[in-house]
């Protein structure tokens, strides 16, 4: 089975913009084709996804109507992981050489409003006001930072992160470094959870093209190599968004599974990562996530933090670009955004918050009800 | 009857008991019972009455639809939710009653009871469960 290749990589700056998501969406795609000189009549195939923004193939007219499939992925947040998937398996099952993977979307501001009946769940779990996503994350930490010792302080510490990488990344919504104290008293949102710890639906797109070996050498791109890539879904026993019951046996998440599946496909274990993109939906998901992804055991993360080893003179950066923080999350669009990040730190293209050396790029996205898609990169 | 749903609580138990499914496979027990095609897989069971907190929130800002609450910003007042272990049945996601937020911590003893809270539409209450600290119940 051949190799598979990132050839080119575009986004559309993530925030708050006039423009349709989809537009959005067809800018990002064809700043990718443009990336690796190629044009649209050129890819065998497109996986796209966009939750909020329309219908992803709605960008066949603006492409060109060729004849090209395109199908439509929705994953949840997983979208972007699972359409770059998708695509993976494409070339890696020799059946293309050549495809583009692209997510967009535009969300209202406020929380995501859910609809119990797409989940499978009764009507009174959201009527009495218990099917809310940032209760959960609330809740996840809140007995993380009891169970394994994690501080309010360390809280803090990781959007202090996130909005200083965010200011040195060209694609990110938020560019201005919010201080310490700014963070530390910013409204509860949902307790432990303050304003300045959670990210915020936004706007954005990413386009990635996938190549086969053989195609990325002809084209002269064999900088970045797809390790491995998988997606996983809630095994009996983990703690999930929209779970009005749990068991009582308590196992572990989605997101571990993902992570272990990706580390055996690439043959590498978490001590050979360089740089990571980890789901931040808000601080205390980054903190958590470095372990279920097995950056560390469950509470090293405190004297981690501490430290600053996640930042980015740090020995394992996080979230280089700021993360859904700094970037806001546009559902189609997230994970791939994480993908463009170490497609460009890999390239050495990150500027101001390049790290040095980076040889392998690790991305985690998580989403409702429970899935996790993981994907290391490599030069 | 403003009971938000008829499935919650468990029929002719005297007191007010949540009905949980209790799998005929693995004997693992769900909340709420499942229905629909799952429905025959569970047996009825009464949960506990009382248990400990397992994790909790407080809901600081008015959920948007579908709930049914008061959300306009003016009258809207937090509420805590959070989960309940019931020994050796399930954990549940319960809306809590408190006077008091900072007195929750995890481990803390819990008993259910009846909640009773108004509509944002303004027509009437609804009747749903919750969870209240043992402690302000017997006080």
């Amino acid at each position: 089975m051949t190799n598979v290749y990132i050839v080119g990589a575009g986004i559309h700056p993530f925030g708050r913009h006039e423009k349709t998501g989809l537009d959005q969406g067809v800018f990002a795609a064809t700043q990718a084709m443009n990336d690796a000189g190629l044009e649209w009549d050129e890819m065998q195939f497109a996986f796209g996804g966009s939750l909020a923004a329309g219908n992803a193939d709605a960008m066949l007219p603006r492409l060109g109507l060729n004849g090209t499939q395109f199908i439509n992925v929705a994953n949840g947040c997983a979208t972007g992981g699972s359409a770059l998937l998708s695509g993976y398996w494409a070339i890696k099952s020799g059946e293309f050489d050549l495809g583009l993977v692209t997510g967009f979307d535009k969300h209202p501001r406020g929380a995501f409003a859910a609809k119990p009946k797409n989940y499978g769940l009764p009507d009174w779990y959201a009527e009495t006001g218990m099917m809310v996503t940032t209760q959960f994350f609330a809740m996840k930490i809140k007995r993380y930072m009891e169970m394994f010792g994690i501080s309010d302080d360390s809280l803090v510490k990781v959007a202090e992160k996130a909005f200083q990488n965010g200011a040195l990344a060209p694609h990110a919504w938020r560019r201005t470094p919010v201080d310490y104290d700014t963070i530390a008293n910013s409204p509860m949102v949902s307790d432990p959870l303050r304003k300045y710890m959670f990210c915020s639906p936004g706007e954005g797109g990413v386009g990635l093209i996938l190549a086969s070996e053989k195609k990325a050498k002809e084209l002269g791109a064999l900088g970045v190599r797809v390790l491995g890539a998988a997606v996983r879904t809630r095994p009996e026993g983990s703690f999930e968004v929209y779970a009005p019951s749990l068991s009582v046996e308590r196992g572990v998440s989605a997101t571990v599974l993902a992570s272990k599946a990706a580390f055996e496909m690439a043959s590498l274990g978490p001590e050979d990562v360089d740089v990571a993109q980890l789901q931040d939906t808000e601080s205390g998901a980054e903190i958590m996530h470095m372990a279920e992804n097995g950056f560390c055991k469950d509470g090293e993360q405190e004297r981690m933090i501490a430290d600053g080893d996640t930042k980015l003179t740090g020995r394992l950066p996080v979230n280089t670009d700021g993360g859904c923080m700094a970037c806001g999350e546009p559902i189609g669009a997230t994970g791939l955004r994480q993908i463009y990040e170490n497609v460009i730190q890999l390239r050495g293209q990150a500027g101001e918050r390049q790290i040095e050396n980076a040889n392998v790029a690790y991305s985690q996205v998580y989403g409702a009800p429970g899935l996790s898609a993981v994907c290391l990169l490599g030069r | 009857m403003t009971l938000i749903s008829e499935d919650i609580f468990a029929p002719n138990t005297g007191v007010p008991t949540l009905l949980g499914g209790k799998s005929k496979v693995d004997g693992k027990y769900k909340f709420p019972r499942p229905t629909g095609t799952m429905a025959d897989d569970y047996e009825d069971v009464a949960l506990k009455r009382e248990g400990t907190l397992w994790s909790f929130t407080v809901q600081r800002f008015p959920p948007g639809s579908p709930f049914i609450g008061i959300t306009d910003r003016s009258s809207f007042e937090p509420f805590a939710i959070g989960y309940v272990e019931l020994a050796d049945q399930v954990i549940v996601e319960t809306r809590i009653v408190t006077d008091n937020f900072k007195s929750l911590k995890i481990g803390l003893p819990m008993s259910l009871v009846v909640d009773i809270q108004k509509r944002g539409d303004g027509d009437g209450e609804f009747t749903t469960f919750a969870f209240t600290p043992s402690q302000e119940l017997s006080s």
